[in-house]
């Protein structure tokens, strides 16, 4: 009996032993299993990542032998430049490259000659002289009649309201002393008129050609009064060797202060911007005051 | 050999190689040499027991079947002895039982006195002999056998000795020793007059010899019930049964580690499977992770090219839309010049004018068309209509005119001190004499017939309006006859701030000038403390040469003054 127990304690044991070597070996073959069926699947990334990364490299060959490629035609930087701001202000070496590339120069035509607008206001012509717009700015910058007509009326405009605005802000101080005049034409705080003016002009011809024409139209302006600020004239008496004179000098306040004269009243012309109030000049002035003129001056 | 000594022999051979030969090979006969060398054993336990020899016999009978029946199961260490001792005294347990039921009705109480009689007409140890198979049950095995041995089997101390492998002294040594346990044990159960002699005595009185026909009958009896046919299994457990406890033991475990070894060597394959596979993976795993950066990087590279790819292309369709517009462009620019409803246009960068109105522009214009340094100022170019080589032709002529009015001016410059006055520290004066009117007129020919030249009898009384009618680009050229010398009063003195700086007030040509700045921007190139402006010093106003004798003067003024100090 005891040795059957043995046999069986024995084979028991064995058996035990072998179920967990069985068990053991089990577990190890599935673990072998999963890891080779990872493997198998990693194999197959690997390989698809071979082929990816074969198709890439020969993607970029390609890529690279394009972009070695020279390019056939280059963006010119005279039509970039023309195509930010056509009508802008090119550089004097653009104009020079854009013109010699057009081939136009002085012998393109017997009637005409093509220049950029920058020349134009470099010529720095005078387009309004003596009141009005001269046939040479008005071809130069092919000013239609009705814009010219629309310009013309607005400086005709632009001379009433400042007329207008005489006559009604001009002030009288009495006279003291060796003065024997004293008129103030009070300045417009709206700058009305010259406001006016410009925008009929922009309106007529344009930004551009307004441009052209802003610096002559401000001359005039302020030849007619318009842009200076208010002004005082003063006609005093004096006595020089040849006998008494009447000498005059204009005070004007504004952003640029600043005196004319003493004059003699006999050696300019009277101030155009006092004209409405007095349209014959000193001749009204000495009538309204009493004062005489001096004897040259009733003979001139 | 005689017959004798075959049989001496033959009795010498072990109880269990007649059992095996019996179990293996049914060999008949050495059951029944077992049988006669252990039924005196056997029938004097079974006499002893139940007092009846036709009861004994037949107990005699069922013990020695049963040995026939499991003989399979003794091994080379098991005492036959012993278990025929113990299975004698089962089956006659079981055969009084058998007994006692049958006559249950006749037996008396008497009747079982008169078998057990009482001890006052017996001798001493017949008291003991109820007890003896108790008391031979008590002993170890090996006591037990050993008086088994030597008195129911009736050995000589020396077979005893053989039977334990021991030395006939120690054989009696030890049935001496177990007479006295057994002594002992019926001390124990009340028996106070049981000694060693005694018990020998009851031993020696209980022993019986079955009669001759007994050992036939039992023989016959024992070997009808015959050893069972064992194979499979059953002969499988026969031979493990006969094995000895450490040989049962070495063959279990060759039968359990020989599954168990191979089960073991399949796991250590396994075990190598797993690791190598594990290898495989991680070396795979390993070259993955290697190919996923650098498809990363390839990616992040191809990505890239595909953009620097598609900006090329983009650059390059709108390169060919540009030059495309900008060709097509151009072929419409000379349009407007034979235009018949030519009107300004915001949107070109270009005006026509009527060659006509030139003459006129050109006189009513404030801007010159040349600069003081020799070049075609921008818009003459234009309105002259100038092409590159024409342009370039008249700036040649321009720049050689003055160079060479300046080189023949510079050497009449003269140099005088001048009176320091306020906090001046130096002071000089230079004065250019107008250069004489004979080489005045000639340079103004040479040049009037050069411009002349380049531009031709169409444009060229646009731009001698401008000689003839304005008196700037004369001046501007060098060319008035009105044109005076030129002298300039150079100083140097501390400023407000307390450093050095230069002055100069002077006339060209009858214009007035003045100019001032710091004397540092005179020091040496490299100097740390010089500052810039040097090279555009009153350039404009003053001629080259005076500028040029200005600049040599007020660089020693700033070496000997600055570089002395230390500092501006």
């Amino acid at each position: 009996m005891n040795k059957i127990l043995l046999a069986l304690t024995i084979m028991s044991a064995g058996a035990g032993g072998y179920l967990a070597a069985v068990r053991a070996t089990s577990l190890l073959q599935h673990a072998a299993n999963t890891t080779r069926e990872a493997w198998c699947v990693q194999t197959q990334l690997v390989a698809t990542a071979q082929m990816e990364l074969a198709g890439l490299v020969g993607q970029i060959d390609e890529v690279k032998h394009a972009l070695g490629r020279p390019q056939t035609v280059a963006e010119s930087p005279l039509w970039a430049a023309l195509q930010q701001d056509a009508a802008s202000r090119l550089t004097p070496e653009l104009r020079e490259r854009l013109l010699e590339e057009i081939g136009l120069n002085w012998k393109s035509s017997d009637e005409f000659i093509l220049v950029t607008k920058e020349s134009v206001r470099e010529l720095q012509m005078r387009p309004i002289q003596e009141g009005e717009l001269t046939e040479n700015a008005a071809t130069v910058l092919a000013v239609t009649p009705r814009e010219r007509g629309e310009i013309e009326a607005a400086m005709h405009r632009a001379e009433a309201e400042l007329d207008q605005w005489a006559l009604s802000h001009t002030e009288r101080i009495e006279p003291k002393d060796d003065v024997v005049a004293q008129y103030t034409l009070q300045n417009d705080p709206a700058m009305s008129v010259s406001n006016n003016f410009t925008a009929s002009l922009l309106k007529a011809v344009g930004p551009q050609r307004a441009e052209l024409i802003r610096h002559s139209a401000w001359q005039w302006m302020r030849r007619i009064g318009v842009l200076e600020g208010s002004r005082t004239m003063i006609v005093r008496r004096s006595i020089a060797e040849n006998g008494k004179r009447l000498t005059f000098h204009m005070l004007f306040d504004g952003p640029e202060d600043h005196v004319v004269g003493p004059q003699d009243i006999s050696e300019r012309p009277f101030p155009r911007a006092f004209l409405p109030v007095f349209p014959n000049g000193w001749a009204d002035v000495a009538k309204r005051e009493g004062f005489e003129l001096p004897e040259e001056f009733q003979k001139k | 050999m005689n017959g004798s000594l075959w049989l001496e022999m033959k009795e010498r051979e072990s109880d269990f190689a007649l059992l095996r030969k019996f179990a293996r090979h049914d060999d008949q006969s050495a059951f029944a040499d077992l049988a006669r060398r252990h039924l005196d054993l056997v029938y004097a336990t079974a006499l002893r027991k139940v007092d009846d020899s036709s009861g004994a016999e037949e107990i005699a009978q069922n013990v020695f079947s049963a040995l026939a029946r499991k003989a399979w199961q003794f091994a080379p260490d098991d005492s036959l002895h012993a278990w025929l001792h113990k299975t004698a005294l089962l089956e006659s347990k079981f055969w009084l039982r058998g007994e006692m039921r049958r006559r249950r009705r006749e037996q008396t109480a008497a009747e079982l006195g008169t078998t057990m009689k009482s001890s006052e007409d017996q001798p001493a140890f017949h008291a003991l002999v109820p007890l003896l198979d108790d008391a031979l049950l008590s002993l170890r095995e090996k006591d037990r056998t050993a008086l088994l041995l030597r008195y129911y089997e009736s050995q000589s101390l020396r077979d005893v000795g053989a039977a334990f492998g021991l030395s006939e002294d120690t054989a009696q040594k030890r049935v001496g020793s177990a007479l006295e346990k057994l002594a002992e044990f019926f001390k124990r159960h009340g028996f106070r007059t049981a000694t060693v002699a005694a018990t020998a005595a009851a031993l020696e009185y209980t022993t019986a010899s079955a009669s001759a026909t007994a050992v036939s009958s039992v023989v016959a009896a024992a070997l009808q019930a015959g050893p069972p046919a064992l194979v499979g299994l059953a002969a499988w457990a026969a031979r493990l049964a006969t094995l000895s406890r450490v040989r049962t033991a070495a063959a279990c475990l060759a039968v359990a580690a020989l599954p168990l070894g191979w089960e073991l060597k399949q796991r250590h394959i396994a075990a190598e499977e797993l690791k190598q596979i594990q290898a495989q993976y991680l070396s795979i795993q390993s070259e993955s992770a290697a190919l996923e950066t650098k498809l990363e990087g390839l990616r992040a590279n191809f990505g890239k090219l595909e953009r620097s790819l598609a900006q090329q292309n983009g650059a390059a369709a709108r390169a060919a839309a540009s030059a495309q517009a900008f060709e097509s462009w151009k072929k419409q620019i000379p349009g407007l010049l034979t235009a018949a409803d030519y009107r300004w246009s915001d949107d070109s960068p270009f005006v026509r004018i009527p060659k006509a109105a030139l003459p006129e522009l050109s006189r009513r214009s404030d801007a010159e068309p040349f600069s003081a340094a020799g070049v075609v100022r921008p818009y003459a170019r234009e309105l002259l209509g100038l092409t590159l080589a024409e342009r370039q032709s008249l700036e040649a002529a321009l720049h050689e005119h003055f160079l060479a009015l300046e080189g023949s001016r510079a050497a009449f410059l003269i140099e005088t001190n001048k009176p320091l006055s306020g906090s001046a520290v130096a002071a000089r004066k230079f004065i250019l004499p107008p250069p004489p009117d004979d080489e005045r007129d000639r340079r103004a020919k040479q040049l009037l017939a050069e411009l002349s030249s380049v531009l031709g009898e169409e444009r060229w009384p646009l731009v001698e309006t401008r000689f003839k009618e304005q008196n700037v680009l004369p001046n501007i050229l060098a060319l008035n006859q009105s044109q005076g010398g030129e002298e300039v009063e150079v100083s140097v003195a501390a400023n407000d701030q307390g450093r050095l700086g230069w002055n100069w007030t002077g006339s060209n040509g009858g214009i007035v000038g003045s100019a001032n700045g710091e004397l540092s921007m005179f020091l040496p190139e490299g100097d740390p403390n010089r500052t810039s402006g040097s090279d555009k010093f009153s350039a404009g106003f003053l001629s080259e040469a005076v500028r040029r004798r200005v600049s040599v003067w007020l660089q020693e003024q700033a070496r000997a003054r600055l570089e002395k100090e230390g500092g501006p």
